[in-house]
Protein backbone atom coordinates (compact mmCIF):
# COMPACT_ATOMS: atom_id res chain seq x y z
CA UNK A 1 0.00 0.00 0.00
CA UNK A 2 1.49 3.36 -1.04
CA UNK A 3 1.54 6.07 1.62
CA UNK A 4 1.25 8.72 -1.13
CA UNK A 5 -1.99 7.34 -2.44
CA UNK A 6 -3.70 5.82 0.60
CA UNK A 7 -5.79 8.64 2.18
CA UNK A 8 -5.71 7.45 5.80
CA UNK A 9 -1.97 6.95 5.80
CA UNK A 10 -1.43 10.25 4.03
CA UNK A 11 -3.42 12.07 6.74
CA UNK A 12 -1.60 10.18 9.47
CA UNK A 13 1.80 10.98 7.99
CA UNK A 14 0.89 14.66 7.71
CA UNK A 15 -0.27 14.76 11.33
CA UNK A 16 2.84 12.96 12.54
CA UNK A 17 4.99 15.55 10.77
CA UNK A 18 2.90 18.35 12.33
CA UNK A 19 3.23 16.77 15.76
CA UNK A 20 6.98 16.41 15.30
CA UNK A 21 7.28 20.08 14.37
CA UNK A 22 5.07 21.03 17.29
CA UNK A 23 7.12 19.10 19.78
CA UNK A 24 10.54 19.99 18.40
CA UNK A 25 12.49 22.98 19.67
CA UNK A 26 10.59 25.31 17.37
CA UNK A 27 10.66 28.88 18.76
CA UNK A 28 6.87 28.99 18.90
CA UNK A 29 6.75 26.30 21.55
CA UNK A 30 7.74 26.43 25.19
CA UNK A 31 9.11 23.57 27.26
CA UNK A 32 6.89 21.83 29.78
CA UNK A 33 6.50 22.61 33.48
CA UNK A 34 9.53 21.61 35.51
CA UNK A 35 9.10 20.90 39.24
CA UNK A 36 12.78 21.44 40.03
CA UNK A 37 12.84 24.86 38.38
CA UNK A 38 9.69 25.83 40.28
CA UNK A 39 11.33 24.77 43.55
CA UNK A 40 14.54 26.64 42.72
CA UNK A 41 12.59 29.86 42.07
CA UNK A 42 10.63 29.61 45.33
CA UNK A 43 13.83 28.84 47.24
CA UNK A 44 15.62 31.83 45.64
CA UNK A 45 12.67 34.07 46.52
CA UNK A 46 12.84 33.04 50.18
CA UNK A 47 16.62 33.56 50.27
CA UNK A 48 16.46 36.98 48.56
CA UNK A 49 13.65 38.30 50.80
CA UNK A 50 15.49 37.15 53.93
CA UNK A 51 18.65 38.78 52.58
CA UNK A 52 16.79 42.11 52.31
CA UNK A 53 15.35 41.66 55.82
CA UNK A 54 18.80 40.87 57.24
CA UNK A 55 20.32 43.99 55.69
CA UNK A 56 17.58 46.42 56.70
CA UNK A 57 17.88 48.87 59.61
CA UNK A 58 16.49 47.61 62.89
CA UNK A 59 16.95 47.79 66.62
CA UNK A 60 20.47 46.73 67.59
CA UNK A 61 21.53 46.12 63.99
CA UNK A 62 24.61 47.55 62.31
CA UNK A 63 26.22 47.18 58.89
CA UNK A 64 28.50 44.14 58.80
CA UNK A 65 30.56 43.99 55.62
CA UNK A 66 31.85 40.47 56.19
CA UNK A 67 28.30 39.18 56.78
CA UNK A 68 27.24 40.92 53.56
CA UNK A 69 30.11 39.38 51.58
CA UNK A 70 29.24 35.94 52.94
CA UNK A 71 25.51 36.28 52.16
CA UNK A 72 26.36 37.62 48.69
CA UNK A 73 28.65 34.63 48.00
CA UNK A 74 26.06 32.10 49.16
CA UNK A 75 23.41 33.82 47.00
CA UNK A 76 25.74 34.01 43.99
CA UNK A 77 26.24 30.24 44.11
CA UNK A 78 22.49 29.60 44.38
CA UNK A 79 21.78 31.82 41.37
CA UNK A 80 24.57 30.27 39.30
CA UNK A 81 23.20 26.81 40.05
CA UNK A 82 19.68 27.91 39.06
CA UNK A 83 20.98 29.48 35.84
CA UNK A 84 22.95 26.36 34.92
CA UNK A 85 19.89 24.23 35.58
CA UNK A 86 17.66 26.51 33.48
CA UNK A 87 20.16 26.44 30.61
CA UNK A 88 20.05 22.64 30.69
CA UNK A 89 16.32 22.74 29.97
CA UNK A 90 16.98 24.46 26.62
CA UNK A 91 14.33 27.15 26.78
CA UNK A 92 15.54 30.74 26.62
CA UNK A 93 12.42 32.14 28.32
CA UNK A 94 13.32 30.18 31.47
CA UNK A 95 16.96 31.33 31.37
CA UNK A 96 15.86 34.96 30.87
CA UNK A 97 13.67 34.74 33.97
CA UNK A 98 16.45 33.46 36.24
CA UNK A 99 19.04 35.87 34.80
CA UNK A 100 16.71 38.78 35.57
CA UNK A 101 16.47 37.71 39.24
CA UNK A 102 20.21 37.05 39.47
CA UNK A 103 20.85 40.57 38.17
CA UNK A 104 18.57 42.04 40.84
CA UNK A 105 20.32 40.14 43.62
CA UNK A 106 23.72 41.34 42.38
CA UNK A 107 22.39 44.93 42.15
CA UNK A 108 21.08 44.79 45.72
CA UNK A 109 24.41 43.45 47.02
CA UNK A 110 26.28 46.19 45.15
CA UNK A 111 23.98 48.92 46.49
CA UNK A 112 24.73 47.81 50.05
CA UNK A 113 28.47 47.54 49.35
CA UNK A 114 28.57 51.04 47.84
CA UNK A 115 26.61 52.67 50.64
CA UNK A 116 28.29 50.76 53.49
CA UNK A 117 24.96 50.99 55.26
CA UNK A 118 21.83 48.94 55.84
CA UNK A 119 18.71 49.61 53.75
CA UNK A 120 16.38 52.24 55.25
CA UNK A 121 13.17 50.73 56.55
CA UNK A 122 10.74 52.61 54.26
CA UNK A 123 12.83 51.89 51.18
CA UNK A 124 13.32 48.27 52.17
CA UNK A 125 9.56 47.75 52.53
CA UNK A 126 9.01 48.93 48.96
CA UNK A 127 12.02 47.03 47.60
CA UNK A 128 10.86 43.84 49.30
CA UNK A 129 7.39 44.13 47.78
CA UNK A 130 8.79 44.90 44.35
CA UNK A 131 11.33 42.07 44.20
CA UNK A 132 8.58 39.80 45.54
CA UNK A 133 6.49 40.79 42.49
CA UNK A 134 9.41 39.96 40.21
CA UNK A 135 9.72 36.46 41.73
CA UNK A 136 5.96 35.94 41.57
CA UNK A 137 6.06 36.76 37.86
CA UNK A 138 8.93 34.29 37.29
CA UNK A 139 7.12 31.59 39.29
CA UNK A 140 3.94 32.25 37.31
CA UNK A 141 6.06 31.82 34.16
CA UNK A 142 6.75 28.23 35.30
CA UNK A 143 3.19 27.54 36.40
CA UNK A 144 1.62 28.52 33.05
CA UNK A 145 3.69 25.98 31.12
CA UNK A 146 2.10 22.87 29.64
CA UNK A 147 1.91 20.05 32.14
CA UNK A 148 1.85 22.32 35.21
CA UNK A 149 -0.29 21.04 38.09
CA UNK A 150 -3.85 22.24 37.61
CA UNK A 151 -3.29 23.36 34.02
CA UNK B 1 -0.43 65.83 49.32
CA UNK B 2 -1.66 64.12 46.16
CA UNK B 3 0.08 63.87 42.80
CA UNK B 4 -1.78 66.85 41.27
CA UNK B 5 -0.85 69.07 44.20
CA UNK B 6 2.74 67.91 43.89
CA UNK B 7 2.86 68.65 40.15
CA UNK B 8 1.24 72.06 40.68
CA UNK B 9 3.86 72.89 43.28
CA UNK B 10 6.60 72.58 40.62
CA UNK B 11 6.86 76.12 39.30
CA UNK B 12 9.83 75.71 36.96
CA UNK B 13 8.39 76.44 33.48
CA UNK B 14 11.15 74.41 31.84
CA UNK B 15 9.46 71.35 33.38
CA UNK B 16 5.94 72.12 32.09
CA UNK B 17 6.27 69.68 29.21
CA UNK B 18 7.71 66.93 31.44
CA UNK B 19 4.90 67.45 33.98
CA UNK B 20 2.26 67.11 31.25
CA UNK B 21 3.96 64.04 29.78
CA UNK B 22 4.24 62.43 33.23
CA UNK B 23 0.53 63.07 33.92
CA UNK B 24 -0.45 61.68 30.50
CA UNK B 25 1.57 58.47 30.99
CA UNK B 26 0.30 58.06 34.55
CA UNK B 27 -3.33 58.44 33.42
CA UNK B 28 -2.78 55.98 30.57
CA UNK B 29 -1.15 53.40 32.87
CA UNK B 30 -3.91 53.67 35.48
CA UNK B 31 -6.62 53.38 32.80
CA UNK B 32 -5.05 50.32 31.17
CA UNK B 33 -7.05 47.09 31.17
CA UNK B 34 -4.26 45.01 32.68
CA UNK B 35 -3.82 44.89 36.43
CA UNK B 36 -0.05 45.08 35.99
CA UNK B 37 -0.15 48.42 34.16
CA UNK B 38 -2.53 49.90 36.74
CA UNK B 39 -0.34 48.65 39.57
CA UNK B 40 2.74 50.20 37.91
CA UNK B 41 0.98 53.57 37.66
CA UNK B 42 -0.02 53.40 41.31
CA UNK B 43 3.47 52.37 42.43
CA UNK B 44 5.24 55.13 40.48
CA UNK B 45 2.79 57.69 41.90
CA UNK B 46 3.32 56.36 45.43
CA UNK B 47 7.12 56.41 45.16
CA UNK B 48 7.22 59.94 43.73
CA UNK B 49 5.03 61.11 46.62
CA UNK B 50 7.25 59.26 49.12
CA UNK B 51 10.24 61.10 47.65
CA UNK B 52 8.45 64.45 47.84
CA UNK B 53 7.62 63.74 51.48
CA UNK B 54 11.25 62.73 52.18
CA UNK B 55 10.36 59.16 53.15
CA UNK B 56 12.92 57.95 50.58
CA UNK B 57 15.84 59.82 48.99
CA UNK B 58 16.63 60.39 45.30
CA UNK B 59 18.90 57.34 45.01
CA UNK B 60 16.25 55.12 46.58
CA UNK B 61 13.57 56.48 44.24
CA UNK B 62 15.83 55.77 41.24
CA UNK B 63 16.51 52.23 42.54
CA UNK B 64 12.79 51.51 42.97
CA UNK B 65 11.96 52.79 39.48
CA UNK B 66 14.76 50.67 38.03
CA UNK B 67 13.46 47.71 40.03
CA UNK B 68 10.03 48.15 38.44
CA UNK B 69 11.62 48.21 34.98
CA UNK B 70 13.14 44.77 35.66
CA UNK B 71 9.87 43.44 37.08
CA UNK B 72 8.20 44.64 33.90
CA UNK B 73 10.71 42.68 31.81
CA UNK B 74 9.90 39.60 33.89
CA UNK B 75 6.18 40.26 33.44
CA UNK B 76 6.57 40.50 29.65
CA UNK B 77 8.63 37.29 29.59
CA UNK B 78 5.87 35.53 31.55
CA UNK B 79 3.21 36.90 29.18
CA UNK B 80 5.23 35.49 26.28
CA UNK B 81 5.41 32.06 27.95
CA UNK B 82 1.69 32.11 28.80
CA UNK B 83 0.64 33.08 25.28
CA UNK B 84 2.79 30.43 23.62
CA UNK B 85 1.75 27.77 26.16
CA UNK B 86 -1.90 28.44 25.39
CA UNK B 87 -1.35 28.11 21.64
CA UNK B 88 0.77 25.00 22.20
CA UNK B 89 -1.94 23.34 24.32
CA UNK B 90 -4.59 24.02 21.64
CA UNK B 91 -2.44 22.79 18.73
CA UNK B 92 -1.16 19.70 20.55
CA UNK B 93 -4.69 18.91 21.71
CA UNK B 94 -5.98 19.19 18.16
CA UNK B 95 -3.24 16.95 16.77
CA UNK B 96 -3.57 14.39 19.60
CA UNK B 97 -7.34 14.04 19.31
CA UNK B 98 -7.04 13.69 15.53
CA UNK B 99 -4.35 11.02 15.78
CA UNK B 100 -5.86 9.17 18.71
CA UNK B 101 -9.55 9.13 17.87
CA UNK B 102 -10.77 10.97 14.82
CA UNK B 103 -8.88 9.06 12.13
CA UNK B 104 -10.40 5.80 13.28
CA UNK B 105 -13.89 7.15 12.71
CA UNK B 106 -13.32 8.49 9.21
CA UNK B 107 -14.55 6.07 6.55
CA UNK B 108 -12.26 6.31 3.53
Amino acid sequence: MNIRTHPTRRITATLVVLAAVALSGCALFVSSYDTTNFEKLTSLKAYHLKFIDDFTEGKGKSFDRSALDKAADVGELKFREAEEYAQGLHDQTRVTGVQNLHGRFTAHCNTLKRSNALFHEEFSKELRAEIGNNYDEAIKGEKVRPGAPGS
Amino acid sequence: MNIDELLNSIKDQALDSAKKEFKDYLTQAKNEQTAYAKETGEKVEKWVLMYAQKQIDKTELELLLDERRWTTRQHLNTLDIATRSRVQKILNGLIDITLDALIAGIKV
